[in-house]
């Protein structure tokens, strides 16, 4: 399965990955956030975390990752496109994009597999 | 925000200073004045002083019953209304307990789903954050918290899990709170609570790793939190 991520380690800081461009098109944000509300959710945390965009926001962000069975996602994704534009990396937009917007749930044990590769145990 | 939104958070933060100041008079009806009552009522310049303070009791029963009701009915109008907030503050059933996440995210209900039962208790799953409980991206006070527990037929008085990060940090003092006023032990993480979709959970500190060639942050086993408990008494 391939992974989707805003960040980079520079140091031992996470920073946006530059070459993540703002989305100012309505219709594609919205088939985006579309997809990227479906699938099936890996792991998941109950915390809110503070905007790394926007440090007012101290308890905004959701802490977790979702997937379809082809790729996991963060579901801080959802909330960085829909507050702030940014767009997921070009190849994860192609795949949605050939999936017509739509992320199916994949069956239980699909999503395990999903956990432990994030997790590696 | 939606205008449906924006009254919702507008009813809220009003019944919350509403609540704020009613705790502040029940710290006052605490005060024993029953004796300063007796001694008033003997002395005839202070009898209409002893009948204000009956005055003051009466109206703080009525002004809690009137939280209580005003409460109910905004989440009924807001059902009637079809706001997303109703939607959200109602929840949705998982096994042992209720789960209080965002409804437009399918996948909560699968990641809720799988969280084992904690045998004898309620599990009330929420966001959190410094101590407190996010329902429809606004922290519950204490009282909140505890009328929505109640008010699930589920709940039967069991003990409580707040399966809500970081509920157990620090002086916890809505654990500690919603343990005094439901009666029953609150347990509650002194961290981050995860879930897996395998079943597995725990309380963690997140690690920053690259899986895949990729940043992700993911539960650190090598540091394990607690669960702190929280007793009525």
């Amino acid at each position: 399965m391939k992974i989707a991520s805003l960040w980079r380690l520079e140091g031992e800081e996470l920073e946006l990955k530059p070459e993540l461009e703002r989305c100012h098109d309505p219709e594609l944000k919205q088939r985006l956030l579309g997809f990227l509300r479906g699938g099936g959710l890996v792991l998941h945390a109950t915390a809110l975390r503070q905007d790394r965009l926007d440090p007012s926001r101290p308890r905004a962000v959701p802490l977790g990752y979702l997937s379809d069975g082809e790729w996991i996602w963060p579901l801080e994704m959802t909330y960085y496109l829909e507050q702030h534009g940014i767009l997921p990396q070009e190849e994860f937009q192609a795949y949605m994009r050939a999936r017509n917007y739509e992320a199916d749930e994949p069956p239980a044990e699909v999503l395990a597999a999903a956990a432990q590769m994030l997790t590696g145990e | 925000m939606s205008e449906l939104g924006e009254i919702s958070a507008e009813l809220n933060e009003a019944l919350g200073r509403l609540e704020r100041l009613l705790r502040q008079l029940a710290e006052l009806d605490r005060v024993d004045l029953a004796p300063l009552q007796a001694e008033l009522s003997r002395r005839p310049d202070g009898r209409r002083a002893a009948a204000l303070i009956d005055r003051a009791r009466q109206l703080l029963r009525q002004a809690s019953e009137g939280t209580v009701a005003a409460r109910r009915a905004g989440g009924d109008w807001l059902a009637q209304h079809g706001s997303s907030h109703a939607g959200h503050s109602a929840g949705f059933e998982i096994s042992g307990g209720r789960a209080y996440l965002p409804p437009q995210q399918s996948g909560h209900r699968t990641a809720a789903a799988a969280l084992p039962d904690f045998p004898g208790e309620y599990t009330f799953v929420a966001h959190g954050a410094g101590e407190q409980v996010f329902v429809a991206d606004e922290p519950l006070s204490a009282p909140e918290l505890a009328e929505l527990i109640e008010s699930d037929p589920g709940w039967n008085h069991k003990p409580v899990r707040l399966f809500c990060c970081e509920t157990g940090c620090g002086e916890a003092q809505v654990a500690q709170e919603v343990a005094r006023l439901l009666g029953v032990k609150v347990t509650a993480p002194d961290g981050i609570a995860w879930c897996s979709a395998d079943g597995r959970y725990g309380v963690y500190p997140i690690e920053v790793k690259i899986v895949g060639g990729e940043v992700v942050e993911v539960w650190d086993k090598e540091a394990e939190g607690e669960w702190r408990e929280f007793h009525p008494g």
